[in-house]
């Protein structure tokens, strides 16, 4: 549906031309869920304003189900009115001075893609009725809260009934709980509705619970590309792992294969071709603490050094050898004071994350 | 609920913008709006083209083609009328400014510093004050104080048997004084935002610290608000240093020139023809000083932005309790009101009913009659009102729209050239209006072809009109549309809305308020506008000012202040509209004029 290719953009700064995108290309099929996450300054909002068409690209190509709306060579930019698209922003973006019903309206009676007179009103109740604000169509939009505005534009986006819909983090100005309500509902409209989705967070949480598949952006690249669970349980680089979750680094040596000698003791995991230093990651989700020793595989003693009671779950920070502190998640049975108490950490070895030391 | 929609599908579409004809993409689209915003600024490139080639050519009479001379700065530095109207000019800003400024800035402090009761009718008083035009202010001043016929001398010289008049009106610190007193209430309006953002915790932290109120206001205050008090003083004195109004009605009939006045009797000289040339010189002169004193203004500004005076909203200055002081300051307001508004007024009520100007005395009385007003050339003053409001109405509308597309240009788009647009908008600010009325003239006359009807028509004087509005208009908008979030706009164009449609039916009604307010402002300005219009009018496009100073002009005082208090007779509609919309608005909105 959105094919980019050698994508490259530059923006003109104070001492001289800071490159945002040196060279993106990306895939993203029909009726997919695409998310694009990364640390702010990572070039993803960039690449998702030149799909828009709001920021002109310097070089490249861009097709929307399979037609070019940009390319360098070609000197092709289709303007951001005729790509048929439908965007939700950060900032809302709902028309301040007209009610729900007049901002999911406008572009139907005023864009490049018109409607019959008849038809609006249907169409904008149906859109309305997605996100559940058909109730308030007559409502100016200032009176809304946010999570309400929120849904306004997604409305808005849906009933023109865009190639793509464009979503630019949509939820990071929403408080914590309405973030969870709202994704839920755009994970359920989207999916609904059938529409391919491009979608830039900085929130991996977010990332993980929407996406088909996630591109994870670095400094204007694309460091990996999967589904969430592939980049979850296998990320490419140090970096990645960290960017989707909490990690527990260990360094460490190859002794032979699936062995690595570290400051905790020898560790059995999955070292493919690796040999010498290594870095070795382990999520606080891939230990397990067990009160006495069982006697299993890659099972280590700690000293249980600092906890803080987070209410479903208790973090604790764990002493497995001189310079190497783990956090880990415990679940009801380390509920209680345990300072200072030793506890056995058993960890998977299938979900040991490994690297080579750099 | 209908049939769910299927993304991508384009079934229901039954138009597109683009339409059938090519025309209607192209008014659709950009390059109209581009084509908007360069128009205006492309013919006040022209016009100072015309101005500085006038000044280099022997003789504009022959056309363009002439040959190369400077032989008009030549006769300009050895005409000893522009060294005396350079003294002069000179001398009128000082004191204009300093009157200005210890008017308009106390009347700040006190508004925006003190428990002052009746704030409220303060800005009242205030921001009319823009609005009694400055001719008619310095008609009733020369009423007032003139040293033969002026009532106040006439009685002093009654009073204690004095041979000659004890004050006079008719010099320049004299006209710098009435100048100052009208522009009092645009300094009034510049600095109250500057007492009103200095944080008032940066004052409260020096009195804690032990220093006294006149130490915290000597090496605290004044060190802050400095840059931008004096960048105040700067940008009333580029208006007083080209003013026409006050110079001609005192200063022209007692000899008495600054450069505006000068370059009047040049152009339009009792005997003689016109010397372009001239002009032209004085006008490049003229030019340059301007423009020195904006390049200062905007280096001060610079400077006052550095601090970071402005902490945002949500505090409450402590306010200076007045205590019985506040009975002495009502009492300057009130003599500020009656020197500016209500002698003034009452000087040419007093003058139109009589034959000839004389102090109040029963004999006067005896002598009241309407003959001023019926001896009135009527048909004049409606052909002149016809015009008035024909501008009126169509300046601030074509300015606003000029200026929307402008400030688009320079705040949203990504135009490489789009300083270029931001930088000759302001020249109209820069440069003395007075100068593109004299360029448009000459324009007309000389170098557009002799069949094109552009001469003394009211387009010349509305092309000038909204030329030298554009700058107001476009500062106001440029800081209006960056309030607006960009996405805002983004939202309609993804949705598929094109940028006209976009102006129209997102920017627009956002930045409605400030829309109104320019062209209510704009208007109001217009129609007092005397200068632009007193260089080029001609029998067929005179306007309602230009009637009261023709006749001023021709030593018709009676008749002149009779037209003048039918012209502010109409002005009260548009003023009470003006106040009609600013109930309840923040009243430093009120555009710069």
């Amino acid at each position: 549906m959105i094919r980019i290719n050698q994508l490259r953009k530059e923006f003109a700064v104070k001492d001289g031309v800071f490159t945002a995108l040196p060279s993106i290309d990306l895939n993203v099929e029909k009726g997919e869920f695409f998310v694009l996450l990364g640390p702010s300054g990572s070039g993803k909002s960039t690449l998702l304003r030149c799909v828009a068409g709001i920021d002109t690209p310097q070089g490249g190509e861009i097709y929307l189900a399979d037609r070019l709306i940009y390319s360098g060579a070609k000197n092709v930019f289709v303007r951001p009115e005729d790509r048929g698209l439908g965007m939700v922003f950060q900032s809302y973006a709902v028309w301040p001075h007209m009610t729900v019903y007049q901002n999911v309206a406008l572009p139907l009676t005023h864009g490049a893609k018109r409607v019959p007179k008849d038809k609006v009103r249907d169409r904008v109740m149906y859109a309305l009725s997605l996100v559940q604000m058909d109730r308030y169509a007559d409502r100016p939009v200032p009176h809304l809260s946010g999570g309400q505005q929120q849904r306004v534009a997604l409305a808005r986006s849906l009933a023109v009934e865009p190639v793509v819909l464009l979503m630019d983090e949509p939820l990071s100005n929403l408080d914590a709980r309405l973030r969870e309500e709202v994704r839920h509902q755009i994970l359920t409209v989207t999916k609904m509705v059938g529409v391919t989705v491009l979608y830039v967070t900085h929130d991996q949480s977010e990332a993980l619970a929407l996406g088909d598949k996630i591109a994870v952006m670095d400094a204007g690249r694309i460091i990996q590309l999967g589904t969430p669970t592939q980049l979850f349980s296998m990320p490419a680089t140090p970096m990645v792992a960290e960017f989707l979750g909490q990690v527990n680094w260990l360094k460490g040596q190859v002794a032979s294969a699936g062995v690595i000698d570290t400051p905790v003791g020898r560790v059995l995991a999955d070292t493919r071709d690796l040999t010498g230093g290594v870095q070795l990651g382990i999520r606080p989700s891939s230990i397990e603490l067990m009160p006495v020793a069982t006697g299993a595989a890659n099972e280590f003693p700690g000293e249980i050094i600092e906890e803080i009671f987070l209410g479903e779950q208790i973090q604790l920070r764990i002493r497995m050898a001189e310079d190497v502190v783990f956090e880990v998640r415990a679940q009801k049975p380390f509920r209680g004071r345990h300072h200072a108490k030793n506890v056995f950490c058993q960890m998977e070895a299938a979900e040991m994350l490994v690297y080579a030391a750099h | 609920m209908v049939a769910p929609f299927v993304a991508g599908k384009d079934a229901t579409v039954v138009s597109s913008a683009t339409g059938h004809w090519p025309i209607v993409r192209h008014l659709n689209g950009r390059p109209f709006v581009f084509f908007l915003a360069a128009l205006p600024l492309v013919i006040v490139l022209i016009l100072l083209g015309v101005i500085i080639d006038v000044s280099v050519v022997d003789n504009i009479n022959s056309g363009l083609s002439t040959s190369f001379t400077l032989r008009h700065f030549k006769t300009l530095l050895g005409d000893p009328l522009i060294y005396s109207s350079l003294v002069n000019t000179v001398e009128f800003t000082v004191v204009t400014v300093i009157t200005a400024m210890s008017i308009g800035g106390s009347v700040a402090w006190l508004v925006e510093r003190t428990d002052l009761p009746g704030k409220r009718l303060v800005y009242v008083i205030m921001t009319v004050g823009l609005l009694v035009p400055t001719f008619f202010m310095a008609m009733g001043w020369v009423f007032f104080l003139h040293p033969r016929i002026g009532m106040f001398n006439r009685w002093m010289m009654d009073l204690f048997s004095l041979d000659s008049a004890p004050v006079s009106i008719a010099n320049v610190v004299g006209m710098g004084w009435v100048e100052g007193l009208g522009l009092a209430s645009m300094a009034f309006m510049m600095t109250s935002p500057i007492f009103k953002a200095l944080n008032p915790s940066l004052e409260e932290a020096s009195t804690v610290h032990g220093l006294r109120r006149w130490q915290t206001l000597r090496y605290v205050v004044l060190p802050l608000i400095w840059p931008a008090l004096l960048a105040t003083a700067i940008y009333i004195s580029v208006i007083a240093f080209a003013a026409f109004e006050v110079p001609a009605i005192i200063g022209l009939g007692n000899r008495i020139f600054t450069f505006a006045t000068v370059v009047y009797v040049k152009i339009a000289p009792d005997t003689g023809i016109p010397n372009y040339g001239f002009v032209g010189a004085v006008s490049v002169v003229l030019i340059v000083l301007s423009a020195f004193l904006s390049w200062w203004y905007f280096r001060v500004i610079r400077l006052s932005h550095r601090y970071g005076v402005i902490q945002g909203r949500g505090y409450r200055p402590k306010l200076v309790p007045l205590g019985n002081k506040m009975w002495l300051c009502w009492s300057g307001l009130g003599l500020y009101f009656l020197m500016s508004k209500l002698m003034p007024l009452t000087m040419m009520i007093w003058a139109s009913l009589l034959p000839y100007f004389q102090p109040f005395s029963v004999e006067a009385l005896s002598q009241i009659s309407l003959a001023n007003f019926t001896v009135i050339d009527w048909g004049l003053v409606w052909r002149g009102a016809r015009n008035t409001l024909t501008l009126v109405f169509w300046v601030p509308t074509l300015s606003l729209m000029f200026g929307l597309a402008i400030s688009w240009i320079v705040v949203r788009s990504n135009l490489r050239g789009r300083f270029l647009y931001d930088w000759i908008s302001f020249l109209p600010h820069a440069v003395p209006s007075l100068i593109f009325a004299v360029a448009a003239v000459i324009f007309a006359l000389f170098i557009l072809p002799k069949t094109v009807p552009f001469y003394g028509t009211v387009s010349i004087l509305l092309m000038v009109f909204v030329l030298v509005r554009i700058s107001l208009v476009t500062r106001v908008l440029n800081g209006a549309l960056l309030q607006i979030n960009r996405e805002l706009e983004d939202a309609a164009y993804v949705s598929g809305i094109r940028t006209l449609a976009t102006l129209w039916k997102v920017i627009v009604p956002l930045l409605l308020p400030a829309i109104l307010n320019l062209w209510i402002w704009n208007a109001l300005l217009s129609y007092r506008e005397l200068t632009v219009a007193a260089f080029m009018v001609t029998q067929d496009n005179i306007t309602l000012p230009v009637v009261v100073w023709g006749l001023w002009n021709g030593g018709l005082a009676g008749q002149s202040a009779a037209v003048s208090l039918v012209f502010v007779v109409l002005l009260i509609p548009l003023v009470a509209a003006y106040w009609a919309l600013r109930t309840g608005a923040d009243f430093q909105q009120t555009p710069r004029a």
